[in-house]
This record gives C-alpha cells, sequence and structure tokens, in this order.
C-alpha cells in the first residue's frame, strides 16, 4: 500500500469509527477555498508568489499550490481589516509595477518585490508584501515535496545524537 | 422489587470519578486487586490509537499549518493562550463556551474532557518531590502540614514509576530522590557545559536531565500494555501510535479493562456524591448523561474523586446533604480554599559561541532541569520556597529569507545552522497556598447540564512577584557565569491557570479542623470517599506534580481495598 493510500485509508478508518459524531473535520483539505478573488486577481497573486519563489529545475510555489494555501490563510487566519488591505494592494500591483505585469518576472519582478519590501509603493503594499511573502515561505517550506526532497523531514527520527561534529 | 433489580445492576466495588492520569491509575489498581469498578468520565470516548485522528499527519496536511483560525481565537479567548490548542490536538481540549466559568480574578482553566483526560497532553515531566519538599509548610509555616513523609511515598514512587516507564538518571540530589529509570536522554555538549561551569561557580545548582514518562527502552511490563519504545516525534499532545510515552489511554485504561473488572462510562457528568445520613456514608454518585441530560445513580462501596483538581473541587462543594451543608466532608470549611498553582511566568533566552563544530541530530523528548536550590534547607530569601526551573541548548537552523526569487528559493533550501548555540530556560515556582485562593460555586447560574458555574478567585501574591525577580536575577547570573550572551529576560504576567497545575481546595491534613483529607486521601469525615488527583495537594512545590498524584493514587487504593477487606469500609 502506497503511503498516500495508507493515510487515506487510515483517515477513513478514523472517520468510519468516529461515525456521524464529528469532533474534528478531517475533510477540511478538500473544501473549497473562498477568498472570493476575481480570476484576474487569482492571476496577480499567483504572479505575485511565483515571483517570491519562482520556478526552476525545483518547482517553485506556484506548481507546489502554495496559492490555495495563502489563500485559506489570509481567509481564516487574518483580521477582516488585513484582508481588505491585502485584497486593495493585490488590485493596484499590475499598475504600481513599472511594465506589463502580465510579462512582470525574473529580476524585473523581483526588483519590484524588493521595491515593496522596502516600502517604497506605500506602507499598506508593504505590509501586504511581509504578509505574502511570509505565507509564501511558510506554505513552501511544508510542501510534502520540499520537506521530503529537501529538508529531510522525519516524523518520528527515534534517535539522539546530542553531541556530534558539523561535517559529519 | 424491579428497582431493587436495577439498583443492583448499578453497583460496583469501586467508583472512579475521572480517567485522566490519576483515576486511570485508580482504575487500574482496583481492577487488578479485583474489584469490579465503574470508572466515569464526563468527556466522549478516547480509545487509544483508534482515535487519534491527527497523530499520522504531516506538517502539508494540517489546513494552516496547525495555526488556528481567527474564528476559533476569538470564540476561544482561555484556551486558545494555550500552548497544545494548535491545529493538531484542539480536539482534546476543551472549548470555552462548552464549560464556562466566572473570573473573579483573571484564570485561565485548561481542560481536557476526554476519556484519559489531560494525560493525552500532559508534559510527562516526572520529578520525585523529596523530604525537603513535604517539609515545607511545617517549616515556613503557611499551609497546614503534610500528614505524609517522604518515606510514605517513596515504594508508591517506585511502583509507579516501574509501570508507566520513567526516563533519567540517578543523579544523587537530596532535592529530587532517584527512581526506578529507563535509561536516560543524554543532555547537549552546551548543556553539559553549563552543568560543569555550575559546579565550579555554585555548590548548591544542580544540572540534570529532566526525568519523563517516555519509554527509552521498553521493558517487559511495557511490552504487556503493547507499548513501545518511544520515536522522539515529539508530536505527544496527537496521542502516540507507540504508547511512547504513559497515558491513561496507552497503559493504565487497557490494562483495567483486560481485567474484565471495569466498566467504563463515558459522557458522564458526576453532579453528586450521595451521602446516606443513616448508614452515615457515601453509597454512590448522581451522573448526568452528557448528551441527554438524564441523570441516574451508580453506587459503591467505596469512591475515588479524581476528575481533575478543580473539577472535583466542584463535585465536593455541589454534594451538599442535611449532615453536610457546605459540601461533601467539609466540616473544616476549607473545602474550595487554599487552591495553589505553579508560577511559569519568567524566562530567559541566551546564546552561547562555543562548541560551534558541534551540532545535535535527531530529538529526544525532555531537556535540562536545574532542580530547586532556593531555600532548600534554610530560609534564605526574601521570599518563601523557591523554584525549578527548565534549560535547554541546541543548535537550531535557519534559512536567510532578505532575498526574493531564486536567492530566497535557494536559502530556504538549504538552511544553515545558526551561528551559535541558543539556550534558554522557564522557571516553575512554588506558590503559596491561601485561605483567600479559593473557587466556589455559583448560587445561581448554572451551566448546560444544570450544575452551578464555578468561580475562580485565584491570584498571584508579593511572594510570587519577588521569586520571578530572584529566578530572573539568578539565572541571569547563572548565565553569564556560563559565558552565554545575549541574555534575554521575560515575565509573561501569565494568569493562574495556564501553567495547568492547579492544586488544592481539598488539602490533606493530619487535622480534620483544618484539612480534608486524611494520610490515606481519606475525607477524615467519610471514610469511603477519596481524592488523590491534584486537589488533595496541601503545597505545591516545584516539580510536576502528576507522577506524585499517581504513586498517591496507588497507595491510596492500596489502603483501600484493604480496608474493605477488613470490613471497614
Amino acid at each position: 500500500m502506497k503511503m498516500s493510500s495508507r493515510r487515506a485509508w487510515l483517515k477513513g478508518m478514523t472517520l468510519a469509527a468516529l461515525g456521524t459524531v464529528a469532533y474534528y473535520d478531517l475533510s477540511a483539505k478538500s473544501k473549497p477555498i473562498s477568498l472570493s478573488l476575481s480570476l484576474a486577481e487569482e492571476d496577480v497573486l499567483n504572479r505575485w508568489i511565483g515571483g517570491i519563489i519562482p520556478e526552476s529545475s525545483v518547482p517553485g510555489a506556484v506548481s507546489l499550490g502554495v496559492p490555495t494555501f495563502v489563500k485559506t490563510m489570509l481567509k481564516d487566519c487574518y483580521e477582516p481589516k488585513a484582508q481588505q488591505t491585502f485584497r486593495a494592494v493585490l488590485g493596484q500591483i499590475p499598475s504600481l509595477y513599472k511594465g506589463d505585469w502580465s510579462q512582470a518576472s525574473g529580476p524585473a519582478l523581483e526588483a519590484f518585490l524588493f521595491e515593496l519590501e522596502q516600502g517604497k509603493h506605500g506602507v499598506d503594499a508593504q505590509k501586504a508584501m511581509s504578509t505574502l511573502k511570509g505565507l509564501t515561505i511558510q506554505g513552501y517550506v511544508t510542501t510534502e515535496y520540499v520537506m521530503i526532497n529537501h529538508l529531510n523531514y522525519q516524523m518520528a527520527p527515534g534517535f539522539w545524537n546530542p553531541c556530534v561534529p558539523v561535517n559529519k | 422489587m424491579e428497582i431493587l433489580k436495577h439498583a443492583e445492576k448499578r453497583t460496583y466495588g469501586a467508583i472512579v470519578i475521572g480517567s485522566g492520569i490519576a483515576g486511570g491509575w485508580a482504575a487500574k489498581e482496583f481492577c487488578d486487586k479485583g474489584i469490579k469498578t465503574l470508572v466515569l468520565e464526563r468527556g466522549r470516548k478516547v480509545t487509544h490509537n483508534e482515535d487519534y485522528p491527527t497523530t499520522l499527519m504531516s506538517p502539508w496536511e494540517f489546513e494552516h499549518r496547525g495555526r488556528l483560525t481567527q474564528e476559533e481565537i476569538a470564540a476561544n479567548p482561555v484556551v486558545s493562550k494555550c500552548y497544545a490548542f494548535r491545529e493538531d490536538a484542539k480536539h482534546f481540549m476543551v472549548k470555552d463556551a462548552e464549560h464556562p466559568y466566572e473570573q473573579d480574578k483573571p484564570f485561565d482553566w485548561i481542560r481536557g474532557y476526554q476519556v484519559g483526560g489531560k494525560s493525552l497532553l500532559w508534559a510527562r515531566q516526572t520529578q520525585r518531590w523529596s523530604q525537603l519538599d513535604f517539609d515545607g509548610p511545617a517549616r515556613d509555616g503557611f499551609a497546614t502540614p503534610w500528614p505524609i513523609n517522604y518515606k510514605d511515598i517513596d515504594p508508591w514512587y517506585s511502583y509507579v514509576e516501574h509501570f508507566a516507564g520513567i526516563s533519567g538518571n540517578k543523579d544523587g540530589l537530596d532535592s529530587l530522590p532517584d527512581g526506578d529509570f529507563l535509561p536516560a536522554y543524554e543532555l547537549t555538549c552546551v548543556e553539559k557545559h553549563f552543568q560543569t561551569e555550575m559546579k565550579k561557580h555554585y555548590n548548591d545548582r544542580h544540572v540534570i536531565v529532566a526525568r519523563c514518562a517516555h519509554l527509552s527502552e521498553p521493558r517487559e511490563i511495557h511490552d504487556q500494555q503493547g507499548r513501545g519504545r518511544c520515536m522522539s516525534r515529539n508530536l505527544c499532545q496527537r496521542g502516540c501510535p507507540y504508547g511512547g510515552y504513559f497515558s491513561s489511554n496507552a497503559s493504565t485504561l487497557p490494562w483495567a479493562a483486560k481485567t474484565g473488572n471495569m466498566t467504563l462510562r463515558p459522557d458522564s457528568i458526576v453532579e453528586s456524591i450521595i451521602y446516606d445520613e443513616q448508614k452515615a456514608r457515601a453509597i454512590g454518585v448522581r451522573v448526568i448523561d452528557a448528551h441527554t441530560n438524564e441523570m441516574v445513580e451508580y453506587y459503591a462501596k467505596v469512591i475515588f474523586v479524581t476528575a481533575a483538581a478543580l473539577n472535583t473541587n466542584a463535585i465536593l462543594l455541589n454534594s451538599k446533604s442535611h449532615r453536610f451543608p457546605n459540601g461533601l466532608g467539609n466540616d473544616s470549611g476549607v473545602l474550595g480554599k487554599y487552591v495553589a498553582f505553579h508560577n511559569y511566568r519568567a524566562s530567559l533566552s541566551a546564546e552561547y559561541e562555543g562548541y560551534l563544530d558541534t551540532k545535535t541530530e535527531g530529538s529526544r523528548p525532555t531537556s535540562g532541569y536545574v532542580p530547586r536550590f532556593r531555600n532548600l534547607y534554610k530560609q534564605e530569601t526574601n521570599f518563601l520556597r523557591g523554584y525549578a526551573a527548565g534549560m535547554s541548548a541546541g543548535r537550531g537552523t535557519h534559512a536567510d529569507q532578505n532575498s526574493v526569487g531564486e536567492s530566497l528559493k535557494h536559502s530556504l533550501l538549504n538552511p544553515k545552522l545558526n551561528t551559535n548555540w541558543n539556550a534558554g530556560s522557564h522557571m516553575m515556582g512554588e506558590t503559596i497556598p491561601k485561605e483567600s485562593n479559593q473557587v466556589r460555586l455559583d448560587p445561581v447560574k448554572k451551566d448546560a447540564h444544570g450544575l452551578p458555574i464555578m468561580h475562580m478567585d485565584v491570584s498571584y501574591d508579593d511572594n510570587d512577584d519577588k521569586m520571578v525577580q530572584d529566578f530572573i536575577d539568578q539565572f541571569s547570573e547563572m548565565y553569564h557565569k556560563a559565558g552565554f550572551k545575549n541574555i534575554r529576560t521575560r515575565d509573561t504576567k501569565q494568569a493562574p491557570g495556564l501553567d495547568i497545575h492547579e492544586m488544592g481546595g481539598v488539602r490533606m491534613g493530619a487535622d480534620p479542623k483544618n484539612s480534608m483529607l486524611n494520610k490515606w486521601n481519606q475525607l477524615h469525615a467519610v471514610n469511603n470517599v477519596f481524592v488523590t488527583d491534584g486537589a488533595c495537594m496541601t503545597s505545591t512545590s516545584t516539580q510536576n506534580p502528576s507522577l506524585t498524584y499517581m504513586a498517591l493514587t496507588a497507595r491510596a487504593v492500596d489502603y483501600a481495598v484493604k480496608e474493605m477487606k477488613k470490613g471497614n469500609l
């Protein structure tokens, strides 16, 4: 049995054991995401996230599904005021960018994101960039792909070496 | 006749109220001794492994990667302060609206209503008390003297340690007696450095690895429980699939069930203990079904109240009769009073610039520990008693997040060891039980089950403030002497309760005029009712208390069964 199917099986068994008494909702992952962004806004968000952690020989944030995580977090874990500010900045991003946002990429996009971080496009844009960068990083480094392939994630290490040489 | 038959069906040798650390032990001990035992748990059924829905989930499977939603935080201003109330374990903790209470003074009441109670969630630290701790109230003139000494509980510590599985070293300290330990987890090199430096600079400050209820190397007794070695997941609050740490769910309850003597009844809220005026003893309990609010009575020769400290207080306070108008066994008037807790307000962090060619690998389920050194043998400071402290040092990793784009990605995928080692400590201070720190029942307001709402009137005092300052001063000095840099101190001023070590209200003592329980944890005035959870504590000392509840419970059941056999109960 593959790990993923085993996990699904375990979840199924747990839910079956619970019957109709749902104390916890393990189906949350499959719930539709609803920050209710327009398609145009989705595009802006994806390009923005893709600029923070782009694609290369190693998958970037967009192909690993980080935008879905970002929207979930913005919707559920941020105050309405922060959400509104973010939404407003999201709408302004294409016009703040000097050039054709729909083609933004590479060093030009990075330079723009750096300006956002520096506050050169205003405090709200700076806050929105900080929020998005934080969430993109969090989402990216906790994807299955990155944790397994790059960060040596072990759920149950089962050992403890209290003092080993750094270059071991 | 029918009524009698029904009553017989609801009659047991023993009733145990609550299935947490203490209740689980009472259940196991009664069942092992052949007593038909009814275990009543107010929360839902949680069976080992079957009901740990998040235990095998990886970080990416959590929708919010562990975080709470705004909605959850807004709905739970109290429990959301607790470190364990996160996406992976929130289903094991009581939401604020589920069981409201009144804070006459700020008090964070953190609860776990399910089979196993908070034993699923505890921090698993298991340090013994010493005679120096039991001597506290008598020596320093507070509370009331303990009616037991270390020698009374020593064999029972060994007894519960053997079964539960406690990892630790034999450190040979007066302040923290050794026990029946499984192999210890090792200190890191910087923790060992701190240990050595403390020995060099002080003659009274020891650094050891904290004893903990984890199976570092299971024995036959643990195999018999179906428990395996701790795999150092450090995800304990989700429930452990290996039974690597001790919980009622993994250990005592399945053991009790195997005897065939246990009836476990979840969703059963005890309304009160029934006192029979003619027989001058307790004869059973009134139970409210958590779903239907239907009331049922159960009967037994002996009743153990282990509902968690403050709920134990509530049950006794609500058990009123002609003989006991102010709560069961409350002739002295001290029921609900002298509540105390542990002071966890202060902590500090620092860096160490040595051992930079070393790091740690894997993980361990415990940390370093500094047993109490203040006022140990005599009064030395401007405050009473003292504090123990956690102490840990590790070499974390970090990724530079200053850039964006490919450079950021490269940095995230290749985290670097922190430049220095990071060290941290937090205090675990003894608080002085006072009459004014008390809980009581509201005369009018009721909860959804028709039970009186509790009032918490518990606060810090001047002694606690002085102790916080002393911890900060002393540990800053100790860190400085160890060569640690960038020392930062913090006083969270967190409310009492968030330590989740609330104790007292039904204290033990030799004198029935100022205590509730005798040296066997038996109500002075109702000898077939016992209290062995945190409510029984006369004083708090500094150690994480669960191990002491386990030992007191096993000891009290042993006594109760002997008394039952003699026909005295």
